[in-house]
């Protein structure tokens, strides 16, 4: 089993290369049959990669929830997966690829560096807040991961290279339409990042006695939730659209990918043991 | 940028519910605790602090004189975070106002939607007779989810309507969290307490190690309760689950157990605003007794202090002792080899020990504030983490419920669609939020389908 978790994990690595490198040569160079290359290899990294978690999965007898390599793994799958289902139902957006699938290939490539020895769920992680607490935090990760996908296509719209790849698309959507995703994909990873913080707080209470302790990973996923509440607030009320609008989701994205791997990595945390290297 | 406007700086209310000043003390707030998160909190004293700073002497000199290590107990970070949560009321009250004013004219088409009636009015299709038109439009509005009634000239679809509260309701759960959160914080008494196995200690402050935080407005301890620990199991398995360090904790309340289980991790023992967690230690205990000339002997039962360091912010534990003298003291017992003990003491108000001496189990010493101090035997203490805190439920059912609340306005926004025909055109005006713009187009591409004479409208939302 371990060697089908690895040929998986290799295969998804390669295939999100393949992707990268399809993409990017394909928009800069406008051909359209390497942008497809890329999406197809993206559906074939996300496939072997389902395959890598699944069978890690049965074999350690717990969900992707422990130590970086699990977490970031599913990161990165979280976000393939994103645009890979973005792509298909809206194929004008082949060239969010561009920025997605570098950075999935770099998270998974990244864990993959990490201990891959099983942790066992003891003590405070005993606890089914542990799997609300994750799962929200990747649906979360995958929503913004989708938001700052379509807010790349967006601010790549309208420059020479769009009305090549428009014919990729025969329902390529409207400039609205792509304000108004980016809106509802930030809408549900703010929903999702709520969830995650507070179910985290309950389940911090129960299992240290305290629901907040300044800990940097939780001042962090603060910092993350703030970015995205003033993104809500700047479009909501005042008024930010189009580039603007693009830009903050853009930016907000490395603020949650640090605060969900990069602070362990950084400084000394009491979560450093879920997301142990 | 200004951050307010003239008009704001001389209407506090207005300058409070200003979204400028929101976003601005967010934005403040974030950088800084981005800034400070590199920086270890705890006191001077605790080990996480003190490795820091000797790993980093040129910041150390920075940090504490800004006074980093405390950050968000700074001056600074609590006026902050304390106008962004009045910025908060004052908004979620604004929000209120207006849900409230939404939702008593929400079946009403609002006067400035007046005009829209008259704005690309539908054709329809060919002898198409009104009365079969407006019923394949109340089918679309079904289709979308309204319900469907009819209007002083039309029909009137109407979605989500408590979602008109979503806003408001949900910035006030955000209310409700800092509120019950600062109020568990004024009104709570938390520490570790070392119990010995076998014994009991009263819910008083004297049970308690040095570092028990009593917040301002503390009710007072409960007297008539008493926290014992029989055993301990390390390792102790539930569920398939080792659960690790266990001991078995009994709560009386005036002589009668109330409670009684083993505490671990994700297992802390509650009973009426009381928490008991397990304190990640446990370790040999000194009972003792304690005599002066001026009060009546008492018997101690003191933890030996951990070598090791101490994480998450509990420090090792001492005990304290009132003296003759009337002065309190910290006392802390070391382990030596052969059943020998070294004992330190200090008045409370110092930082270097007044006394340090070393003796076996049978030695006595007199200890500052005139005390003497004869050990009897030795035991095995269990460290817990015991809360008096009688707004702990109202923080966690404020933490769900924003969990939950967090929902109705981002995926209920409220919507509303009127209808009705005029020389032979469908007019419609459709109502909903910002955060909902494609209904607007959705439902005249899905009316126009229905009942209009141009069918070649196709959704794509």
């Amino acid at each position: 089993m371990i060697l089908v978790e690895s040929i998986g994990d290799w295969a998804a690595v390669i295939a999100y290369v393949v992707s990268t490198i399809g993409l990017t040569i394909g928009t800069v160079f406008r051909k359209e049959t390497l942008m497809r290359v890329g999406w197809w290899a993206a559906v074939a990294g996300v496939a072997a990669h389902t395959v890598a978690i699944a069978v890690r999965w049965v074999r350690v007898g717990h969900g992707p929830y422990l130590g970086f390599y699990e977490v970031a793994s599913l990161l990165a799958f979280m976000l393939a997966l994103g645009f890979v289902v973005l792509a298909w139902r809206w194929r004008g957006f082949h060239m969010a690829g561009v920025a997605v699938m570098p950075v999935a290939f770099f998270v998974l490539g990244g864990s993959m560096l990490a201990s891959r020895d099983a942790m066992e769920v003891t003590g405070s992680l005993a606890s089914l807040w542990l799997v609300v607490h994750v799962t929200f935090a990747n649906l979360a990760f995958g929503a913004y991961g989708i938001s700052f996908a379509l807010a790349v296509a967006y601010l790549m719209k309208g420059r020479p290279v769009w009305a090549a790849l428009a014919r990729l698309g025969e329902r390529l959507p409207d400039e609205d339409t792509f304000t108004q995703l980016a809106f509802r994909f930030v809408s549900a990873g703010f929903v999702f990042q709520t969830v995650m913080i507070a179910s985290g707080a309950v389940w911090a209470e129960r299992a240290w006695g305290r629901y907040w302790g300044w800990d940097p990973i939780e001042v962090w996923s603060l910092i993350a939730w703030g970015v995205y509440a003033l993104y809500l607030h700047l479009t909501l009320t005042m008024g930010w659209r189009g580039k603007r609008a693009a830009w903050l989701a853009v930016i907000a994205l490395p603020v949650i990918l640090f605060s969900l791997l990069g602070v362990p990595l950084v400084y000394k945390s009491i979560h450093g043991a879920y997301l142990a290297i | 940028m200004a951050i307010v406007g003239s008009v704001h700086r001389l209407n506090p209310y207005r300058l409070l519910r200003s979204r400028r000043l929101a976003i601005w003390l967010i934005t403040a707030l974030g950088a800084y605790m981005a800034l400070v998160a590199a920086v270890p909190q705890g006191s001077m004293i605790s080990a996480t602090v003190s490795d820091w700073q000797t790993a980093h002497p040129y910041w150390a000199d920075v940090t504490t004189g800004l006074g980093l290590h405390r950050a968000y107990a700074q001056p600074w970070f609590l006026l902050a975070a304390g106008l962004l949560i009045a910025s908060l009321v004052a908004c979620s009250w604004e929000r209120t106002v207006g849900a409230l004013r939404e939702w008593r004219r929400f079946d009403e088409v609002p006067p400035s939607d007046h005009g829209a009636w008259r704005q690309d009015p539908i054709a329809l299709h060919d002898g198409l007779p009104a009365d079969v038109a407006l019923s394949r439009v109340a089918e679309a509005f079904t289709t979308s989810r309204l319900r469907v009634s009819p209007a002083a000239d039309g029909l009137r679809g109407v979605g989500n309507r408590w979602g008109v509260i979503g806003s408001p309701l949900f910035h006030w759960t955000l209310v409700l969290l800092f509120a019950s959160a600062a109020l568990s914080q004024a009104t709570k008494a938390e520490g570790v307490m070392a119990i010995t196995h076998g014994t009991s200690k009263a819910e008083v402050a004297d049970s308690y190690g040095p570092g028990l935080y009593t917040g301002p407005l503390f009710p007072g301890h409960r007297e008539n309760l008493s926290i014992s620990v029989s055993e301990a199991v390390d390792g102790l398995v539930v569920d398939e689950v080792d659960r690790g360090y266990a001991p078995r904790v009994q709560l009386a309340v005036d002589g009668r157990e109330v409670r009684d289980h083993y505490v671990f991790s994700n297992r802390p023992l509650r009973y009426g605003g009381i928490t008991v967690h397990e304190g990640d230690g446990f370790g040999p205990s000194l009972r003792v007794r304690l005599a002066s000339r001026t009060a009546q002997p008492t018997t101690l039962d003191l933890p030996f202090v951990r070598n090791e360091a101490v994480q998450y912010g509990i420090e090792p534990y001492m005990a304290g002792y009132t003296g003759g003298d009337g002065v309190q003291y910290v006392l802390r017992i070391e382990a030596r080899p052969d059943k020998r003990m070294a004992v330190f003491a200090r008045p409370e108000s110092q930082t270097g020990w007044a006394l340090s001496e070393e003796i076996g189990l049978d030695g006595s010493i007199e200890l500052p504030g005139g005390v003497n101090f004869d050990p009897i035997s030795f035991g095995t203490y269990s460290l817990l983490i015991v809360a008096n805190d009688p707004f702990m439920g109202l923080v966690i059912g404020a933490l769900l419920a924003v969990g939950v609340v967090v929902i109705v306005p981002l995926f209920f926004p409220p919507r509303v669609v009127w209808a009705r025909i005029q020389d032979g055109r469908l007019q419609l005006v459709v109502r909903t939020r910002r955060i909902d713009p494609a209904f607007a187009n959705l439902m005249r591409k899905r009316v126009t389908m229905a009942v209009g004479s141009n069918q070649d409208v196709q959704e794509d939302l």
